[in-house]
């Protein structure tokens, strides 16, 4: 088989947990995918062997628990930021960070370590593969090419989730219900739902995002994720508009228009800060795109 | 009148307005109760001008008293409508947005209708209803009404997050001949209030903290509101009277000093009425406006000194080059510096290096030597900060004529072939000819156009006793 094809693509199913199997299993059979990649956006390379990987929640676990350990808690983090942006490099660049990491340690072992007599890491229990020198810094080496990647996606995902605690808008739908739809660039609404949940804690919404077909309910300050991608229509069947919800928006399209200095006209700042691709869901500027 | 209609009168009233920032504190959401606020706000929208809406900005009132001749809610002028917010319509209005998101909070402004004392009541109602009837935990900045009693603005201040007094104009002369209602103690006396106030309400907040000591037992059970806890703001007018760059920032460095302001906003003028006390034109600073606020970032950020950044000598900033830049290219002789070595603080004085940006080398050269490849990505202005950094102890252009006057003539080439930030462009030198009006009428110097021609390379005077400074009442 290996005479026949030059490189080996993983094909995982596009969740976190998916991205983590796949990192498994190429250590598993000592295999160096060159592309681990979302299924669904996967385009083979000439002479590539693409293989699907099962996603596997224990095995997905320990390749976690090893992040944590060879990367730190903020690498963890900076990881996960970057697997739900929809670049379809992400996968590759989380799988190269986390080998990064690995051999990092693996570069400064206990037995030979000049401070292992003081070190806490040498004795604690179960025996440590990671070295604190390494682990707390080896995230912030930005510069160098196994990090960069996953250092630029992470700042990506992070500015799309600004963007939509900026421009999420709800609408009251009859009993009370808020909703509110979203095209973000990257499956950010399971990071955004907490800064919702704690402020609009008095109401029930939904924020449903129509790229990734995922839905956010929260009621009472507590929240969940819906996945409806295998919905019929993959949408949510919702009540029709509360009364006075066309006067509320209304009202806001007059007090947006009114704020605007005319001998200032600016709009490629306002483009700048307020892209075009998101307009279709924000009220004062829907019908301008 | 319908409310929709209100609304956008009172928030036409209020555009003018430049302070519409969400930030400086953070309060955690909280079971049963609306809204909380982060430390770093939000701006929920963006007016076609680029400037970005955060909060609900309007008036409780445009009716006024008061007749400030750049001002549209003037007395005399008879062509607005004039109306009013009842309280309830008001905070009614500000809840129904908030929770739909399109607002992080409520920026409640006001005419002088009737008294000033009359009018901090009604914003007290309607900031009452909020807080207490709707027990709304947003954002809210309240504008204090010179002239308020002390009592009532303290009862303000208990009520918002930041409380700001508009200094309106950047001396007292200006202010007596443009807004004769105000005057430069009225406007003084509740800014030193807000300063008090929350320097007080800080401290004697940190000792019912206290965990050690005999005070640990008079810790108070439930939680008070804090008194103005995102401290107080202040804005001014630029171009409508002719003071210089130095003046402003010489004050706005004062007011940051003496009265611990979180923010000074410049407002270029707008011409909104034909008054013959104004600059007769209808051109808008805006590049001076841009510039001034670059400098009050190296103030706030950059740990400049005032002194730094302008001198009286030539009292205006230069417009072909930002502060930094032009700092630098006076002190040529502290360049280039090597990235590999060089402190934060010498970092964040070199162009095209910005906080974020010298923080990011000090992580990435504790892993590897930095080389133009890597700084490039770190992702600082290498267009810039090339001619001013050496990496790895050689300089990264080849065949440079390291002077101040080449260096300018890089550093004002159009980017891009001029296609970048071309509408910002468009407002060249040649403003200062704005004072003509004005000059005449008073006899004011005409003040001098920035110097584009390389300085000497002359070390910048620093005072030497910086307390010795003067405060904002010396300035103002």
């Amino acid at each position: 088989m290996e005479e026949l094809y030059d490189s080996i693509a993983y094909l995982y199913d596009g969740t976190l947990e998916g991205l983590f199997t796949a990192v498994f299993c190429a250590f598993e059979r000592h295999e160096e995918p060159a592309d681990v990649c979302r299924a669904d956006v996967y385009q083979p390379r000439l002479s590539q062997l693409a293989v699907t990987i099962e996603t596997s929640l224990p095995k997905a676990d320990r390749v976690r628990k090893g992040i944590i350990r060879a990367a730190g808690r903020r690498g963890y983090r900076r990881v996960r930021r970057a697997a739900l942006s929809d670049s379809p490099d992400a996968g590759t660049a989380v799988y190269r960070f986390i080998a990064f990491a690995m051999a990092e340690n693996a570069k400064r072992p206990c037995h030979s370590c000049p401070r292992r007599g003081t070190c806490r890491s040498a004795f604690a229990p179960p025996k440590q593969t990671s070295c604190p020198r390494v682990v707390g810094r080896l995230i912030d080496d930005v510069a160098s090419p196994a990090v960069k990647p996953v250092h630029k996606l992470s700042v990506a995902v992070n500015r799309e989730c600004e963007h939509m605690r900026q421009f999420i808008r709800f609408r009251e739908l009859e009993g009370g219900l808020f909703y509110a739809r979203c095209n973000p660039k990257a499956n950010v609404v399971p990071l955004i739902m907490d800064h919702f949940a704690e402020r609009f804690n008095v109401q029930p919404f939904i924020i449903f995002d129509e790229n990734h077909h995922i839905a956010g309910i929260s009621e009472g300050g507590d929240w969940q994720l819906v996945d409806t991608r295998n919905w019929p229509g993959h949408e949510l069947r919702l009540p029709p508009e509360a009364a006075g919800e066309k006067e509320m928006a209304d009202a806001w399209r007059r007090f947006y228009r009114a704020l605007s200095v005319d001998c200032r006209y600016n709009p490629e700042l306002r483009r700048h800060f307020m892209p075009k691709r998101l307009w279709k869901n924000i009220t004062e500027v829907q019908g301008e795109a | 009148m319908d409310i929709a209609r209100k609304l956008e009168l009172l928030a036409d009233a209020a555009k003018y307005d430049v302070a519409c920032t969400s930030s400086g504190v953070d309060r955690s959401g909280k079971k049963g109760q609306l809204g909380a606020a982060t430390q770093a706000g939000c701006c929920h929208s963006f007016t076609p001008d680029g400037r970005c809406v955060t909060l609900m900005k309007v008036l409780m009132t445009n009716v006024c008293t008061c007749d400030c001749a750049y001002c549209v809610n003037r007395a005399s002028n008879l062509e607005i409508e004039r109306t009013a917010f009842t309280p309830r319509e008001l905070a009614d209005l500000t809840i129904g947005f908030y929770r739909r998101n399109f607002i992080e909070g409520l920026f409640l402004s006001s005419g002088v209708a009737g008294s000033p004392d009359n009018t901090t009541e009604r914003m007290i109602s309607a900031l009452e209803i909020l807080r207490h009837e709707y027990g709304f935990r947003g954002y809210i900045h309240a504008k204090a009404i010179p002239g308020t009693s002390p009592e009532l603005l303290h009862q303000l201040g208990l009520l918002c997050d930041r409380l700001s007094v508009n200094m309106e104009l950047p001396s007292a002369e200006s202010l007596a001949l443009l807004a004769p209602d105000k005057t430069k103690r009225n406007i003084l006396a509740p800014m030193r209030q807000i300063c008090d106030s929350c320097a007080e309400d800080a401290e004697s907040r940190s000792l019912a903290r206290r965990t050690s000591g005999s005070l640990a037992q008079c810790r108070p059970k439930t939680a008070s509101r804090a008194f103005a806890p995102a401290g107080q703001s202040t804005q001014m007018i630029i171009g409508a009277t002719p003071e210089s760059d130095h003046h402003i920032l010489n004050l706005s460095a004062a007011l940051y000093r003496t009265l611990s302001m979180k923010r000074v906003f410049f407002s270029a003028y707008v011409p909104v009425t034909a008054d013959p006390r104004l600059p007769q034109t209808d051109r808008v600073q805006l590049n001076r406006e841009h510039r001034l606020y670059q400098a009050d970032w190296l103030m706030r950020f950059y740990q400049f000194d005032v002194d730094e950044i302008i001198d009286e000598e030539d009292p205006f900033l230069d417009l072909e080059v930002d502060p930094k830049a032009a700092w630098a290219l006076r002190h040529l002789d502290l360049f280039p510096v090597e990235v590999n070595t060089a402190s934060y603080e010498v970092l964040l004085r070199v162009p095209g290096i910005g906080v974020r940006g010298a923080k990011l080398i000090l992580r990435a050269r504790r892993h590897s030597t930095l080389g133009e490849e890597q700084l490039r990505k770190l992702g600082i202005a290498w267009k810039r900060a090339r001619y001013f950094v050496t990496c790895k102890g050689a300089y990264a252009v080849p065949g440079v004529d390291f002077s101040a006057a080449w260096l300018r003539a890089q550093l004002t080439s159009p980017i891009d072939g001029g296609r970048h930030g071309r509408r910002s462009a468009k407002e060249a030198p040649g403003q200062m000819s704005l004072f003509d009006g004005l000059d005449a009428q008073q006899g004011h110097m005409q003040p001098a156009a920035p110097a584009s021609g390389p300085k000497t390379m002359a070390g910048h005077k620093s005072t030497p006793f910086a307390a010795l400074k003067p405060p904002v009442e010396a300035l103002f």
